[in-house]
């Protein structure tokens, strides 16, 4: 027989706003206010608002004079997505098999073999839950819609063993009917769950249409259905869209500190660590930076997380303040490296990543890394991979290294040549001036002859006074290539 | 061998019998795995220039090429900190690559700044800063304090400094070796290993331990 299990975080919009305001208690009366028409209107409130008399749809005005110490928060659609991930990657230590039934609330079809006690939802659910600053309830029954009831009912876990038991003294308003169904329901005198199993169900469809139907199913404890699986993100994520427009590094950093702590707290509840990280920061002018950052040894340390972050964006300069933030952590399994005997490892990699971000701080990103000449015969191709982006080679090339290397100028000093018997005699250049005493060449060169950026030169080395230099002619111009120095 | 001043002889003896003397460790020596440098001697935890001026000829290039091949093939990690943006990789087969980390500055300011913090770092037990090809004019205005404070930064971390420089330039290096040799324009076509025999490495000086003690002009060809 099938289970299923619901999580339900009430007043969703309100907490996953809530959680990244630690300074509010949970105790303290807040609400969230959202436009509704063309005015600011109370769009959730919470238990301790409520209790203020706080009710939906009021004026902050309104709200205010009920309760003067009213905390009042914007929804935030960045944080309600970031919640809901974070409900599903906390579902996902109970089944693979989840569906995002809607804002706050998940559902998992939970395996038929194993059986499940309110302490394990407590321990499993509830509380890493709450560790991420998110109440949740969870009610488990024979099947999705049942379940959810429960959910609610759940203080915080609600168990469903025996479904007539639990619905019949239920008023129908639980099973949520619409209006006008409410209403004629109400005039028939129909008010408990009982009252509506007892009708014989051809003559509620008959009178009363589909609807009536569905509620009437919901009232014998739902029927299975199939749920709509959701496949599991790769990231974890948190997001933000800000208000105020952020311009400081310290206000950001202060930000990217407090995700830290909710990712490391996602990842730490499914017993993994973050492998890498992807930094996403939106401007105002609608573009948009985004950095991939690889953590060298996979951690949950929010101090290493944050160095690495931090040593990055120190030298960071926009030139549109931020208006939206999301920092992801891809998770991995901890720990299970295998060393190689023979390879010598690095002491700190930590120490060494942060150096090396330091290093593109100071030369740029693209200055930093390891390189690897590429597919081209270009003298001078070579790509540069993110360092340690390359798989350490074991298998050295013997064959043995064929002609002196020389140092090159980047960008080629602009020659002119004066030429003898079609041989460079005589050298100007703003590095050297002077005859050349000898030369060798020439060596001709050509690539990429089939795509628009094909090349052909022409290579020689020459002696002159100061150095050995390696000479290219490329069309009729003359560049120094470099020095064998 | 230089001679020592009198007074200086007297001022250390004063400072010996105030503050104790100072206990001279046996130096270690860095293996690279290049034969020509690992004969000399290379510090560990210290600077050590080599001097390679562009007119005596590739003799510079051809010991970087020779080193970064042999401390890859001893699986060690290497930072390049490149001055000038000069190195060309296709001068290494790819394998002998994937320890280097390559830091290309444009500047000398840069490559002083990149070195101390591949230095301060400590987890890259060899740093090499090339500075072959910077002008003469930067190369000028790196001032003394700049290679004291990276010489004690490298005994703190025990990481072994190498750089090259088209003139003696590095006062606190614990070794200075000034490279030469014969390379006709036809050597530069053949077969490098053909080509390192003509390499001729001369310490020009080497200072032990924390005295300076120079013993000048000690010379040594690994031909």
């Amino acid at each position: 027989m099938k289970k299923y299990a619901v999580l339900h975080v009430p007043e969703f919009r309100l907490q996953s706003v809530l959680r990244y305001l630690p300074e509010v208690r949970k105790e303290e009366p807040a609400a969230l206010m959202e436009v509704q028409g063309s005015k600011l209107r109370v769009g959730e409130v919470n238990a301790a608002a409520a209790a203020c008399q706080v009710q939906l749809g009021m004026s902050s005005t309104q709200a205010l004079a009920r309760c003067p110490v009213l905390h009042m928060v914007a929804a935030n659609l960045g944080h309600e997505r970031s919640a809901q991930a974070a409900l599903l990657q906390t579902a996902e230590v109970l089944s693979p098999f989840l569906e995002s039934t809607g804002p706050g609330v998940v559902t998992i079809e939970l395996p038929p073999e194993r059986t499940f006690s309110t302490e394990d939802f407590l321990g499993r659910i509830v509380v890493p839950l709450q560790a991420l600053g998110l109440q949740a309830k969870v009610g488990m029954a024979g099947t999705p819609d049942l379940a959810l009831l429960a959910a609610r009912r759940g203080n915080p876990v609600y168990i469903v063993r025996n479904a007539a038991a639990v619905l019949s003294p239920l008023p129908v308003s639980v099973l949520q009917p619409s209006e006008e169904l409410a209403a004629v329901l109400e005039s028939w005198g129909v008010r408990s769950v009982a009252q509506l199993v007892a009708l014989p169900m051809t003559q509620v469809c008959e009178r009363l249409g589909p609807e009536a139907v569905e509620l009437w199913e919901r009232a014998r404890g739902g029927r299975v259905r199939p749920l709509d699986l959701v496949k599991p993100r790769e990231f974890f994520v948190e997001e933000i869209d800000l208000e105020n427009f952020v311009e400081l590094l310290e206000t950001l950093l202060f930000l990217l500190r407090r995700f830290l702590e909710q990712l490391t707290t996602r990842l730490g509840n499914a017993y993994l660590v973050a492998g890498k990280m992807r930094l996403v920061l939106r401007f105002e002018d609608g573009s948009s930076y985004q950095r991939v950052f690889t953590v060298p040894q996979p951690t949950c340390d929010v101090d290493v997380l944050f160095r690495i972050l931090h040593t990055h964006l120190e030298n960071f300069v926009s030139e549109s303040p931020i208006v939206g933030l999301e920092l992801a952590a891809k998770p991995v399994r901890p720990g299970a490296e295998q060393f190689d005997l023979l390879e010598k490892g690095v002491r700190d990699p930590h120490q060494l990543a942060e150096t090396v971000g330091r290093l593109q701080a100071l030369l740029g990103p693209e200055r930093v890394g390891t390189p690897q000449g590429d597919a081209s015969h270009h003298p001078d191709g070579f790509v540069l991979h993110p360092y340690e982006g390359v798989e350490f080679s074991d298998e050295f090339d013997e064959s043995p290294l064929l002609g002196v290397p020389w140092l090159r100028f980047r960008p080629p000093v602009p020659a002119n040549i004066v030429l003898n018997d079609k041989r460079p005699a005589f050298l100007y250049s703003s590095r050297t001036t002077g005859p050349v005493s000898d030369a060798r060449g020439p060596w001709l060169l050509e690539g990429d002859w089939w795509e628009s950026w094909n090349w052909s030169r022409e290579e020689w080395d020459i002696a002159t006074e100061d150095g050995v230099y390696r000479l290219v002619r490329d069309g009729s111009d003359w560049f120094l290539d470099g020095l064998y120095a | 061998m230089a001679v020592i001043p009198d007074k200086i002889l007297q001022l250390r003896q004063l400072l010996e019998a105030r503050f104790g003397a100072t206990e001279l460790k046996a130096e270690e020596s860095f293996s690279t795995g290049f034969t020509a440098l690992d004969e000399v001697g290379i510090p560990r935890g210290a600077l050590t220039e080599v001097v390679s001026e562009p007119a005596s000829g590739p003799g510079g290039t051809l010991l970087l090429y020779g080193l970064l091949h042999a401390v890859a093939q001893r699986k060690e990690r290497v930072v390049l900190i490149d001055g000038k943006d000069c190195f060309a990789p296709k001068g290494l087969p790819n394998g002998d690559l994937t320890r280097v980390l390559w830091s290309r500055c444009r500047v000398t300011s840069e490559a002083i700044k990149a070195a101390d913090l591949a230095v301060r770092d400590g987890n890259v037990p060899l740093v090499i800063l090339l500075l072959t090809l910077n002008p003469a004019s930067e190369l000028r205005r790196i001032p003394a304090t700049a290679w004291h404070r990276l010489q004690m930064v490298a005994e703190k971390t025990a990481v072994t400094v190498l750089v090259f420089t088209p003139r003696a330039q590095v006062g606190c290096a614990r070794l200075r070796l000034l490279v030469g040799g014969a390379f006709p324009l036809d050597a530069l076509q053949l077969c490098r290993d053909e080509v390192i025999p003509a390499l001729n490495l001369q310490i020009e000086r080497r200072r032990i331990g924390r005295r300076y003690d120079d013993e000048k002009i000690c010379s040594a060809s690994c031909a």
